[in-house]
């Protein structure tokens, strides 16, 4: 698989992506076994470039961001193999204090659950002020100063006025911001937005995307949106990466994706969904459930539900392979998929 | 999207149905045609809640040494003579030649005490007081904590306010203090007539059972407003049946890890009363009574504190294990 | 199954009145400070005068943003909360009086469909006592007898595996649970079923299977649906009618077309707007509004129309004058004075002749909206 490792990208031809994911994988050691939650995903990201990992509960989305991160649960969950690239030089093999000094400058994260991530017994303005106190050096009032102009980024109204309130006493849409104001503090590089909207309304999700692609276009900055909402990817994501029980099963271009899928799991999730655009017929859903990643199903982990499986896809996994330019596809018949659209 | 698993993985889930049930034409619906298998593999059928926190505790080594502890305690509690052929309360038990010997006088292992009594066979006799006592009171406690406590949370209004503001009172009370004030009352001729088990009992019964009201009432408040509690509702339940169906044993657990350790500081409590020479009197035995005689003579004869003391530590220690055992099965977070 | 005992329940109404009428629902919960004395100091209007209907075997959306009060329409129509004024009739007769006896015998009849198929089922209860304990409450339904047959019947017909009535809910998934919650919701036989939202909880894959069991199970067994949920999309694939609320009012209803095709209100056209489109055709035809701020406290609402802080048509009168659910000439009811039909989504971004005398202004006074058509 390592002859795939940076093709699957929009990265500029010839320059040094900013992040690369090359062949990761996690694991949670348990006491029932081990779970196995990613198992060798690749991807690479670019300055101004946003990228969607869609998926379902449990597919390792959000265990890939935590890896980048540097917060995974540890133990259970350790990274077993691959390397996780900055700008050229892997995260894994830093010291603890590179990879701080890392974290939070160049690549910083928002959680879905606004409240629970913000501290009740401080102020917004302090909890935003702290960045630049602990990262900059900067004197409590200079820190005030830049929490305020950075809740005036993020379209916190009245700002002045609201900085020395406790998060209670914001919205959740409000709350959101925020953290977006908190993550952008320092500039970062990257952004990985971890299912931000999951728990918003949709006008306000409507908002807070929105927000993210204007800052995206401000700062350049590369942003890495976990969702499982289809939607969502179609309105912002330049390019999309589906996951499947711990593995990228279909990359590309979002649009090209979502016209004419190369993978029967896109293909089931788009035709499992409801439109709001349309009075459908009847919903064609994927027949059971996602895998139980402690043990999961021989050769393509997708074929129990796979409506195109032959007696070959239990036994040999599928690799990620490009089907047409700029499309990957982890399927035995992903030709055959493609050209059925 | 968050689909949680109760048990913080998804081994015990099942695979989901084959949805030609779901999705196909009605006629499928009655073919059990495909079946849905155990993904985790191994045994599930019948596996409920309790029955998983058993399987959890039964693989907790300080589970097994105090459940070990307290099983040698209760028969030692109910047949005291299996571990001494010597009865202290028998007349001629004692000898006061023998008064407060050192252990190994006479083949008596825990020498005698300040009556020339076997040592040994006083402290063995002493466990059944404090078994006695440990379960009645945190029996007392739970059904009146329990009652109260499922009355105020499920009702709640005026009740719930004055149950509480009388916890508060009784909270309010220092525990020597109102077990010296208790255990006067209950002691006149009004009640009892003595300080016997039955008063001492009854006193800390008195002052106990607000903690579990507290805990069982905060449960069922949180219980009462699940999505189940209001299908049992829309679907015509009785109050009687809601709290006895779905309530109470949805709130039991932590009231029961509670009432499990609870027992260990009940014996605890017992002890110190009659060391404080307001619990029970002689002639009873009980490690509290021992422990006090012991303290004029913790010089020349210390055998006599060691012995009743080390049995009351271990006796309170093991309940107190289990109790943190029962809390790790019972906590579906910890799994 | 046994579709001859659920039909047999329901030949009684009069055929002009509909199955469930609900007439000016206001349910407002107290504020109140303090613990022995308790002091009222305000009023949360979780429900503030919802009036709709529903026919034999219809399927009415409930849809609006968290805090709009859509969910305590289904507990007041549940009868888990008391209505502070208002009244719903089933086939006639306001159950808002009844009690004892007649309550439980109406509540065989409307049943409920939780969203978190978590704490819907009691985790000490087995499967099969879960999907039969509504037959120990209403012994008349199903003989003892029957009773462990029927269950299994009732499993599988959601698709459950009959040989699990011995399992426990924490051995299921999400979707099953929620499987096994229909399964128990069909075993009185109603007429009417809330579903509170039934999928939102489910992954994306599933929530297909159990938006289609709901369906056929709907024809099958002549079902009544009130579906409530914040997902337009589901909303919109399921429903007949439609309802949108707004900080405990509605403030449009009409057929499924009529709200989707045509949605007159400010509101509902920017929740239109602000749900993602997958189809890119599509997207690049869809309106843009994009509205700001957000949803006012449901304890101190606007005055006038409630939306009026919001809205990028708001003029004086809407901040005197409550806009009247009635139709203005766009075909139906919408609560704003300057109601007009637009279609949003999914076609052409053509905005229709006014059709009201009254010409809708393009942006608020403050200029606080911006939708630019794209």
């Amino acid at each position: 698989m390592t002859s795939l490792m940076t093709s699957p990208s929009g990265a500029p031809v010839g320059g040094v992506p900013l992040l690369e994911v090359d062949d990761l994988y996690v694991e949670f050691r348990t006491d029932y076994g081990v779970v196995h939650a990613v198992n060798g995903i690749s991807y690479t990201l670019s300055a101004g470039e946003t990228l969607a990992i869609l998926g379902e509960s449990g597919c390792g989305k959000s265990v890939s961001a935590q890896a980048i991160m540097g917060i995974l649960d540890s133990p259970p969950g350790f990274v077993t193999g691959g390397e996780i690239r900055y700008k050229g030089s892997n995260l894994l093999t830093m010291s603890a204090k590179e990879q701080r000094d890392l974290r939070g400058e160049e690549i910083s994260i928002v959680f879905q659950d606004a409240l629970s991530s913000l501290n009740p017994v401080f102020s917004v303005g302090a909890q935003i002020g702290e960045m630049f106190r602990r990262h900059r050096g900067a004197s409590r009032a200079d820190a005030k100063k830049a929490a305020i102009e950075l809740m005036e980024r993020v379209r916190i109204p009245s700002a002045k006025e609201r900085v020395n309130d406790y998060p209670h006493q914001f919205s959740g849409g409000m709350r959101q911001r925020v953290m977006i104001a908190m993550a952008i503090a320092l500039d970062p590089a990257i952004l990985i937005a971890d299912e931000p909207t999951t728990a918003l309304d949709v006008t306000v999700q409507a908002q807070i995307m929105d927000l993210l692609a204007e800052l995206q276009k401000e700062t350049g900055m590369g942003l890495i949106l976990i969702t499982h909402d289809l939607g969502v990817v179609g309105e912002i994501a330049d390019r999309v990466a589906v996951m499947y029980a711990g593995r990228i099963v279909e990359t590309g271009a979002t649009d090209a994706v979502f016209s004419a899928p190369a993978m029967p799991y896109t293909e089931g999730l788009m035709a499992s969904i409801a439109r709001v655009d349309q009075k459908g017929q009847r919903l064609n859903p994927i027949v059971g459930a996602p895998p139980n990643l402690a043990n999961l199903p021989s050769g393509c982990p997708f074929h129990p539900r796979c409506p195109r499986a032959t007696d070959y896809c239990p036994t040999a996994l599928p690799p990620l392979l490009e089907v047409v330019p700029g499309r990957y596809s982890a399927c035995h018949y992903a030709e055959e998929v493609l050209r059925d659209h | 999207m968050s689909e949680r698993t109760t048990s913080g993985l998804p081994h015990s889930s099942l695979s989901e149905p084959d949805p030609g049930l779901a999705s196909g034409d009605p006629s499928v619906g009655s073919s059990p045609a495909t079946v849905p298998e155990l993904s985790g593999g191994g045994d599930l059928r019948q596996a409920s809640l309790w029955s998983d926190a058993w399987r959890q505790m039964r693989r907790s080594k300080l589970f097994l040494l105090a459940s070990g502890m307290l099983l040698v305690l209760a028969v030692m509690a109910a047949f005291p003579q299996l571990f001494t052929s010597i009865d202290p309360r028998a007349r001629n038990a004692c000898s006061l030649a023998n008064s407060r010997k050192t252990p190994g006088t006479n083949g008596a292992w825990f020498g005698y005490d300040t009556f020339g009594c076997d040592y040994y066979s006083t402290v063995i006799y002493g466990a059944r007081v404090s078994m006695i006592i440990g379960l009645v009171v945190v029996g007392g406690a739970l059904l009146i904590g329990i009652f109260l406590g499922a009355l105020a949370g499920y009702f709640g209004g005026w009740f719930d306010t004055v149950i509480a503001r009388i916890t508060d009172v009784i909270y309010g009370l220092p525990l020597i203090l109102g077990a010296i004030l208790l255990l006067n009352l209950l002691a006149s001729d009004r009640f009892f007539g003595e300080r016997n088990l039955a008063t001492v009992s009854t006193a800390l019964i008195l002052l106990s059972w607000m903690t579990v009201m507290r805990l069982f009432r905060s449960s069922v408040i949180s219980v009462k407003d699940t999505d189940y509690v209001s299908a049992a509702r829309a679907m015509g339940a009785t109050d009687s049946r809601i709290i006895l169906r779905h309530i109470l044993p949805n709130s039991l657990a932590p009231v029961l890890v509670y009432a499990t350790i609870a027992v260990g500081a009940t014996i605890a409590a017992e002890a110190a009363l009659s060391f404080l020479g307001i619990g029970l009197q002689q002639p009873a035995i009980s490690w509290g009574l021992q422990i006090n005689s012991a303290q004029s003579y913790i010089r020349s004869a210390p055998h006599l504190l060691f012995f009743p003391s080390i049995f009351l530590s271990v006796t309170v220690l093991s309940f107190i294990l289990l109790g943190d055992a029962l809390r790790d099965a019972l906590d579906p977070k910890l799994r | 199954m046994t579709t001859e005992t659920l039909t047999a329940t329901s030949g009684s109404g009069t055929s002009s009145e509909p199955l469930l009428r609900v007439e000016g629902l206001v349910k407002h919960f107290p504020l109140t400070q303090g613990i022995v004395f308790k002091k009222t100091v305000g009023q949360v209007r979780a429900v503030d005068g919802v009036s709709f209907s529903l026919d034999k075997g219809e399927t009415l959306g409930l849809v609006g943003e968290s805090g709009c009060g859509k969910s305590t329409v289904s507990k007041l129509i549940m009868h888990l909360e008391k209505p502070t004024a208002g009244k719903i009739f089933y086939k006639g007769t306001d159950v808002t009086e009844l009690s004892g006896k007649e309550l439980r015998k109406l509540r065989r009849n409307i049943q409920i469909i939780f969203q978190d198929p978590y704490s819907s089922l009691n985790p000490r209860m087995t499967v099969g006592d879960i999907v039969g304990e509504p037959w120990e409450i209403h012994p008349d339904v199903v003989p003892s007898k029957d009773r462990q047959r029927r269950v299994r019947e009732l499993l599988e017909r959601v698709g459950l595996n009959p040989d699990f009535v011995n399992r426990y809910p924490h051995q299921f998934s999400g979707g099953q649970r929620q499987r096994i919650g229909i399964a128990r919701a069909l075993a009185l036989q109603p007429e009417i079923i809330v579903c509170d939202e039934p999928v939102s909880a489910l992954d994306v894959s599933v929530q297909a299977q159990v938006i289609n069991l709901l369906e056929e199970l709907k024809h099958e067994f002549g079902l009544a649906y009130i579906f409530i949920a914040h997902d337009l999309s589901v909303v919109r694939h399921i429903s007949d009618r439609v309802a949108v609320m707004y900080l405990g009012a509605i403030v449009e209803i009409g057929t499924e077309e009529d709200i989707y095709e045509n949605s007159a209100h400010p509101y509902t056209q920017a929740l239109l707007s602000a749900v993602p489109v997958l189809d890119p055709v599509a997207r690049a035809q869809k309106t843009r509004i994009m509205l700001t701020g957000d949803v006012p406290s449901p304890a101190n609402p606007p005055s006038g129309c409630r939306f009026r802080t919001r809205c990028w048509k708001a003029q004086d009168i809407c901040a005197t004058d409550p806009p009247e659910l009635v139709d203005r000439g766009q075909g139906h009811p919408a609560a704003c004075h300057f109601a007009e039909a637009v279609k949003i989504v999914g076609g052409d971004t053509h905005v229709p002749e006014p059709t009201t005398e009254i010409s809708a202004p393009v942006a608020g006074p403050d200029g606080s909206t911006h939708p630019s058509g794209s």
